[in-house]
C-alpha cells in the first residue's frame, strides 16, 4: 500500500464532497436497509453518518480517527441505493475518503490482508484455454470456480483464453483506499487483455470495477454471459437452492434476472430474499476495520436466509466463503451449474 | 445481535472514566468513539442542522450506550439515577423537534441493539418487538407474513418503533389504522431509577389508569420503552387510490368530516389547501385550480370498493370533481419524499439559497375550529416565511390534523435565518393555542415546543405532569430539557441545545 503522507491531503475527497454534504442534510431514510447500521447499531455507520463525516473532514481540513471509523464501516453492498433519492453510490463516496485516511496514516490495522492478491488462472482453466481466443475468462483473485468454469465452457463449446500470469484487477486495493496501487494493478491487467474482444469476469466485484468504474466495454460478468449460453448446456433438473443475490452483481451491476434464469434452466426456481438482505459483511475491507461488526452482519444474513436444505447459491466468492464458514452449504453459481451438467457433458461431475 | 461488549473509543479523561465504569456495570455496548459521539449530536430537527451549517459546534454526549436487554437498560438507568448523569434516549434519530438532542454531560442510550421481533400472535393480531427496531424493518417482516402494522410515517425508513411510541407518531394511513399509541397494546420499559416495568397486552381494560399512556408521548422523560406489543392487521387485499379536485379548502374539510362521521375509515385522506395545490400539484388539478384531495381505500376488496363509492358520493356532494387514480398513485409513489425536499432547502447553496430556513408544523383541532385554525396559522407563518404549504390529513370523527410546510429563502445570513425560524415558530405556536388547536399532532414537543407545553396543558395539567415527573425521576436524569419539565424553555430561538 501507499506510504502515509505527512499532511494527509484531502484532494481525493473533494470530488465527493458535494454529495457528502447533501447526504448529511438528508434524514437517513436508507438506515433500515443498511446491514452494518442494523447489525452494530452504530449511527456513524449509516450512509448518513459516513457522508456527514466526509463533509466534516472537508470543513475542518483534516481526516481524524472519526473519519477512519466512519468511512471503513461500509461493505459496499449498495442496499442504500434503493431508498436514496439523491442517487448516491456509497462505494464511490468511501473509496476516495479511504484514500485520504490511508494517506494520513489513519487506516485500520490489518487492512493489507484485505487488498487484492495477484493470482494466476486456475490450472483447469489454463488446460482448456485456446491461446488467442477472442473471449478471455478472468476469474478474479477470490474465485475458486476455475474448474467449474472450464467444465461449463467446454460443455457450451466456447473457445476461450486466460491470463496466465499472476494478476489482480485492483478493485480490492481501491476499496481499501490504495487508489494508486489499485490503478497500477488494473493498468497491468488491461495491458494483458489488450487483444481480447470480450472479457468474461467471474467475480462480479471485479466485473463492476473493470466494466463500469474503469469503463471497459468488453467486460461481461460471468453470470450474465453463462445465462446467454444456457441453451447450449444440457442441465439436469433437481431441488431448488436458495439464491443469494451477490451485492456487486445485483445492485452493483443491476444483474437480477440472469442468475434466476440459470437456476430455472436447471429446473430450480430459487427462493427469494428481501432487498439488501444478503450482505455477509465481507466486502470492501470491512472485516479488517470492524471484525466483530462483520461477524454480526454475517449472523444477520444467515438469520434472514430461508431454510436451505439444498444449499445456497451465490455469485459472490466472498459470500460463499463466509456462508460456508457459518455452516451453510454454499456454492458459487458456476460450481452449482457445473454440478447440474447432464451426464456425458464434458467435465460433468459423476454424481451430485 | 452484535457479540461485542468491549468498550470502544478514546477521548477525554471524563469519557474514559465513564466508559470504564459503564463497561464494568454491564450495561451493553459502550462507546466514546468520536464518530459515534458526533453522530449522536443531533436528530432531524432542522434547527440543529442549521446550527451545524452555520459552523456551530453541537453538544455531544459523553458516551453512547447500546443496551441489549431490559436488564442492561435497567442497570444503566439505576447508575445514572444514582450518579445524577442525564440519559438521553436515541432511536433512529428521525425526530424533528430535538427530542433526542443531547445535553452537556449526558449519556446517549441508543436503543438500536434492542431489535428482536419476539413473537407474532396471528390469532390475536399482535406482534411483540423490541423498541430499537426500525419501522420499515418491522413492516417488511410483517409484510412477508401477510400482516401490516399500518404505520407509514415519512420517517419509516429511519425511525425506531420506540421513537414512534415516545413521540406518539402518526403514519399516513392513520385515519384507518390509528396513531401509534392506538397500536400499542402492551409495553416493557425501564423507569428512571432502573425499575423494570411490564404491562402486558390487553385489548381493553378498566383495571385502573392507563399506565402505558404515561410513557407514550413522554419522549423518554419518564423512562425508556424497551419493547412493545403492537396491534397488527392482515395486509390489505385491495388498495384503491383515487383523487379529486375540491373547489375550496372549506368544502373539502366539510366532505372529510362527513366521510368520517358516517363511519368510513379510508387509509388516506389528504386535502391540500389552494396554496399547496398550486405550488405542488398544479398539474393534477389543471387550470381550474382548487384543492387536491388524495384518497386511498384499502382492505377487503368488497369493503374497499364500497368505501370508495361512499366516499366519492360525499366528495361530489361538496362540489368535488373526479381526477382519477393518477394523482393519487403519484402521491403514493412519492409519499416519503418530504425529508429529501427539506434537505434540498437546508443544504448550503440549496434551492432557496444559502442559509435558508425550513421546517414543518403539525397541529390538530376539532372540525368546528379547523377552518379558523387553518387561516390563523397560515397567516402567522406567512408573516415570517416565504413559502407556506398546508394540507389536512389524519382525520377523525371529531377533527383532523393540519400539516404546514414552511421555508424562508436565504441570503447567506445564518443568524437572520435562525431568527426568522424562531419568529415563525413563536407566531405559529401562539396562533395554534389562540385558535384552539393542540400544538402538536404527531411530531412531539422535544426542545422545539417545550416553552408552549405549559399553556397547552393548562395549570392543572402542568402540575400533574410535573408531579409525575418528580415522583418517577427525582434525580431529573431522564431526557432533561424536553417537554419543559425541568424548567428549561429550550425553543426555536435558543434551544438549549448549544
Amino acid at each position: 500500500m501507499s506510504a502515509a503522507s505527512p499532511d494527509g491531503g484531502l484532494e481525493p475527497l473533494e470530488a465527493v464532497g458535494p454529495a457528502a454534504e447533501h447526504c448529511s442534510y438528508n434524514p437517513k431514510l436508507c438506515r433500515s436497509v443498511c446491514p452494518v447500521a442494523a447489525a452494530t447499531g452504530r449511527e456513524s455507520a449509516t450512509p448518513w453518518g459516513i457522508n456527514r463525516e466526509i463533509a466534516a473532514a472537508l470543513r475542518r481540513g483534516s481526516v481524524t480517527e472519526a473519519t477512519a471509523a466512519a468511512v471503513y464501516a461500509c461493505t459496499g453492498c449498495r442496499a442504500c441505493a434503493l431508498p436514496c433519492q439523491a442517487g448516491l453510490d456509497l462505494p464511490r463516496q468511501v473509496r476516495p475518503a479511504r484514500a485520504a485516511v490511508l494517506a494520513a496514516g489513519r487506516a485500520p490495522a490489518g487492512l493489507a490482508a484485505e487488498a487484492g492478491a495477484a493470482v494466476a488462472a486456475d490450472p483447469a482453466l489454463q488446460a482448456g484455454a485456446t491461446p488467442g481466443a477472442a473471449t478471455v475468462v478472468y476469474p478474479g483473485c477470490r474465485s475458486e470456480e476455475g474448474p467449474a468454469l472450464a467444465a461449463l465452457l467446454a460443455a457450451a463449446g466456447c473457445a476461450y483464453d486466460v491470463v496466465a500470469a499472476a494478476t489482480c484487477c485492483g478493485a480490492r486495493s481501491v476499496d481499501i483506499g490504495d487508489a494508486a496501487g489499485g490503478r497500477a494493478q488494473a493498468d497491468d491487467l488491461a495491458e494483458r487483455l489488450a487483444g481480447a474482444e470480450r472479457v468474461v469476469v467471474a467475480d462480479p466485484h471485479c466485473a463492476r470495477w473493470l466494466g463500469q468504474d474503469r469503463g471497459d466495454p468488453r467486460v461481461r460478468d460471468a453470470v450474465s454471459w453463462l445465462a446467454e449460453q444456457r441453451d447450449r448446456l444440457r442441465l439436469r433438473g433437481g431441488p431448488a437452492p436458495v439464491l443469494h443475490d451477490a451485492c456487486w452483481l445485483d445492485r452493483g451491476l443491476g444483474v437480477h434476472a440472469a442468475p434466476r434464469a440459470l437456476l430455472t434452466a436447471a429446473g430450480a426456481a430459487p427462493a427469494e430474499l428481501a432487498w439488501g438482505a444478503g450482505c455477509t459483511g465481507g466486502g470492501m475491507g470491512y472485516p479488517a476495520a470492524d471484525p466483530a461488526g462483520a461477524e454480526a452482519v454475517l449472523a444477520d444474513c444467515v438469520a434472514a436466509l430461508p431454510a436451505a436444505p439444498h444449499g445456497v447459491v451465490s455469485a459472490c466468492p466472498v459470500a460463499v466463503e463466509r456462508l460456508r464458514r457459518a455452516g451453510l452449504a454454499a456454492v458459487g453459481v458456476a460450481d452449482w451449474l457445473a454440478g447440474r451438467l447432464a451426464a456425458g457433458e464434458p467435465g460433468a461431475p459423476s454424481a451430485e | 445481535m452484535r457479540p461485542m461488549a468491549a468498550p470502544m473509543g478514546g477521548g477525554s479523561a471524563a469519557q474514559a472514566s465513564v466508559r470504564a465504569e459503564l463497561s464494568e456495570l454491564g450495561v451493553g455496548v459502550v462507546s466514546t468513539e468520536p464518530a459515534e459521539l458526533a453522530a449522536h449530536a443531533r436528530d432531524c430537527w432542522p434547527l440543529l442542522a442549521m446550527r451545524e451549517r452555520a459552523g456551530e459546534q453541537l453538544v455531544e454526549p459523553l458516551a453512547v450506550v447500546w443496551p441489549r436487554s431490559v436488564s442492561e437498560a435497567g442497570r444503566l438507568y439505576a447508575w445514572a439515577s444514582g450518579r445524577g448523569v442525564p440519559v438521553v434516549p436515541y432511536g433512529g434519530g428521525g425526530g424533528v423537534v430535538g427530542g433526542a438532542a443531547p445535553v452537556a454531560g449526558c449519556v446517549a442510550v441508543d436503543t438500536k441493539l434492542l431489535r428482536r421481533i419476539v413473537a407474532l400472535d396471528e390469532t390475536s393480531g399482535l406482534v411483540t418487538a423490541e423498541a430499537g427496531l426500525i419501522g420499515q424493518q418491522l413492516e417488511d417482516w410483517l409484510a412477508a407474513r401477510g400482516w401490516t402494522l399500518g404505520h407509514f410515517p415519512a420517517s419509516i425508513g429511519v425511525s425506531s418503533i420506540g421513537g414512534f411510541a415516545a413521540a406518539r407518531s402518526a403514519g399516513q394511513a392513520s385515519t384507518r389504522y390509528g396513531k401509534f399509541e392506538d397500536l400499542v397494546r402492551g409495553l416493557e420499559a425501564v423507569l428512571p431509577d432502573g425499575t423494570p416495568l411490564r404491562l402486558r397486552a390487553r385489548p381493553a381494560s378498566a383495571a385502573g389508569p392507563d399506565l402505558a399512556g404515561l410513557l407514550l408521548g413522554a419522549e423518554g422523560t419518564l423512562g425508556l420503552i424497551t419493547a412493545m406489543d403492537l396491534r397488527v392487521h392482515p395486509a390489505p387485499a385491495a388498495r384503491r387510490p383515487y383523487a379529486y379536485r375540491l373547489p375550496t379548502f372549506s368544502a373539502g374539510l366539510a366532505a372529510l368530516r362527513e366521510v368520517l362521521q358516517r363511519g368510513l375509515r379510508p387509509a388516506v385522506l389528504r386535502l391540500s389547501d389552494a396554496g399547496e395545490t398550486a405550488a405542488s400539484h398544479a398539474d393534477a388539478v389543471g387550470e381550474q385550480g382548487g384543492c387536491l384531495l388524495v384518497t386511498v381505500c384499502e382492505g377487503w376488496e368488497a369493503l374497499a370498493a364500497l368505501e370508495q363509492s361512499a366516499l366519492a358520493e360525499r366528495v361530489h356532494a361538496h362540489g368535488g370533481d373526479d381526477l382519477g387514480e393518477g394523482p393519487a398513485r403519484e402521491w403514493v409513489a412519492h409519499r416519503y419524499d418530504t425529508g429529501h425536499r427539506l434537505a434540498d432547502v437546508l443544504e448550503p447553496g440549496g434551492v432557496l439559497g444559502d442559509a435558508a430556513a425550513v421546517d414543518t408544523c403539525e397541529v390538530a383541532a376539532p372540525w368546528r375550529e379547523l377552518p379558523a385554525v387553518h387561516e390563523a396559522l397560515r397567516a402567522a407563518l406567512a408573516a415570517h416565511m416565504d413559502v407556506v404549504l398546508c394540507h389536512a390529513s389524519h382525520c377523525y370523527p371529531d377533527g383532523a390534523a393540519l400539516y404546514f410546510t414552511f421555508a424562508a429563502a436565504g441570503d447567506g445570513d445564518e443568524a437572520a435565518a435562525q431568527q426568522r425560524y424562531a419568529d415563525a415558530w413563536a407566531a405559529v405556536m401562539q396562533a395554534a393555542l389562540g385558535a384552539g388547536a393542540t400544538i402538536s399532532h404527531h411530531h412531539g414537543v422535544g426542545r422545539l415546543r417545550a416553552r408552549w407545553l405549559a399553556e397547552e396543558l393548562g395549570a392543572g395539567g402542568r402540575t400533574l405532569l410535573g408531579q409525575v415527573k418528580a415522583a418517577l425521576d427525582p434525580a431529573g436524569i431522564a431526557n432533561p430539557g424536553k417537554l419543559g419539565l425541568d424548567g428549561a424553555t429550550g425553543d426555536a430561538a435558543d434551544g438549549g441545545a448549544r
